[in-house]
């Protein structure tokens, strides 16, 4: 290994190692936008206040509390959505989603996660949701913006076959209260919060009643495979 | 290296060697919380919004790993000057984001230690993480001018295979 030859050496080293981390970059590279698959939700939903109900009754019932301004929430749909939905569709999972609204002060004018979680719930009562849940993260408007205005809520619902009742829906508010209140239940659960934070945030993952680490990429396989 | 009337070699390998180890613990630190958290990374990233959606992902899942490099072979002490001057490169990346954030008015955490992202107009500390940016700096700088340090591989790629306290890295 050692020998006089000394002072290029160090320059090879710094490379190899460098290369290795690229190469274990790659490797272990768990979010790449486009990594999730596709897939189309075969599965119904049902409403009752602003929790959707997302499939049948299944042996794992997963919690995702979500808000669609925040970034994380985007990055988790981008990685995971399309695994979950296809967890749904196969039985192994129910999900409820419970859209929370969080960031309501970080769109300019306020309240975009509010509107769009309404417009969410809205969707479900439409019979969309899961093609809705998908387009609203995928085209999710950044903090600091204005957001979506209603209208624009209302036309990226008819791209995904919104019925006419739905824009009396998201413009009426119909489930802002709701969501409201399970927002401020959220935040007074402590069971939802992580392991040494004093508040709630988003994206929550619950299974089965207990408060999932979703930084591991595995964490959906884990509940998938028992 | 030095005149008669200053600090012996010696004394400046030990401080140099200090100074070495202290910039490896930075980056395996900050890169394992990084690397441990890639959604949280990705976020920090974003919310520096500089760059496109399609490069926040490379760059969230490159810099963690690129990090914990730089700190491997800080410990190591392998192209110890090399080192610093990408270290330092990269601190300046650092830098300027947080300048840039600050300057733009946008209201972010600098995510240098994990975490990271928006957070209230009035919980951000620019200043702050901008002057321990620096002295990170400061510590790249030092090695970029002085990488000879003690217990280095660079002293025993160097001497081909002698005693490893010898001093005389890169």
């Amino acid at each position: 290994m050692a020998t006089k030859s000394g002072n290029l050496k160090p320059v090879y080293i710094v490379i190899g190692v460098l290369v290795i981390a690229g190469l274990a970059a790659w490797t272990f590279a768990s979010f790449r936008t486009s990594s999730s698959e596709q897939v189309a939700a075969t599965y119904s939903t049902t409403v009752s206040g602003s929790v959707v109900t997302a499939g049948k009754a299944a042996p794992t019932t997963v919690d995702i509390y979500e808000d669609f301004l925040c970034p994380i929430c985007g990055n988790f749909e981008a990685r995971d959505g399309g695994a979950i939905t296809k967890a749904i569709n196969d039985g192994k999972i129910q999900v409820r989603y419970h859209p929370v609204a969080i960031l309501n002060r970080a769109t300019n004018p306020p309240g975009y996660s509010l509107r769009a979680g309404n417009a969410a719930v809205c969707s479900a009562d439409a019979g969309f949701f899961a093609a809705y849940h998908t387009k609203l993260f995928a085209e999710q408007p950044s903090e600091g913006s204005a957001g979506l205005t209603d209208q624009e809520l209302i036309a990226k619902g008819q791209e995904v076959g919104a019925p006419a009742t739905f824009a009396q829906c998201v413009t009426s508010g119909k489930h802002a209260k709701a969501i409201s209140a399970e927002t401020q239940r959220a935040g007074k659960d402590t069971s939802l919060r992580a392991e040494g934070s004093k508040s709630f945030g988003t994206p929550t993952v619950v299974v089965n009643g207990k408060r999932a680490d979703i930084s591991d990429n595995q964490w959906l396989d884990n509940v998938t495979q028992q | 290296m030095r005149t008669s009337t200053g600090p012996s070699p010696r004394v400046l390998d030990a401080l140099g060697t200090v100074v070495r180890l202290g910039l490896a613990a930075v980056w395996l630190v900050s890169g394992a919380i990084k690397a441990s958290d890639p959604l949280q990374t990705h976020a920090a990233v974003q919310a520096y919004r500089v760059l496109p959606r399609s490069l926040v992902g490379v760059v969230a899942g490159g810099l963690p790993w690129f990090e914990l490099a730089l700190g491997l072979l800080l410990v190591l002490g392998v192209g110890t000057r090399l080192v610093a001057v990408l270290s330092g490169l990269l601190l300046l990346v650092f830098i300027a984001g947080v300048t840039q954030a600050w300057a733009r008015g946008l209201a972010i955490d600098c995510g240098c230690f994990g975490g990271g992202g928006e957070v209230g107009a009035d919980q951000t500390s620019y200043g702050t993480e901008l002057l321990r940016d620096s002295g990170f700096m400061v510590l790249a700088v030092w090695l970029m001018i002085r990488p000879s340090t003690l217990l280095a591989l660079d002293g025993v790629l160097a001497r081909g295979g002698g005693p490893l306290l010898s001093g005389e890295g890169a």
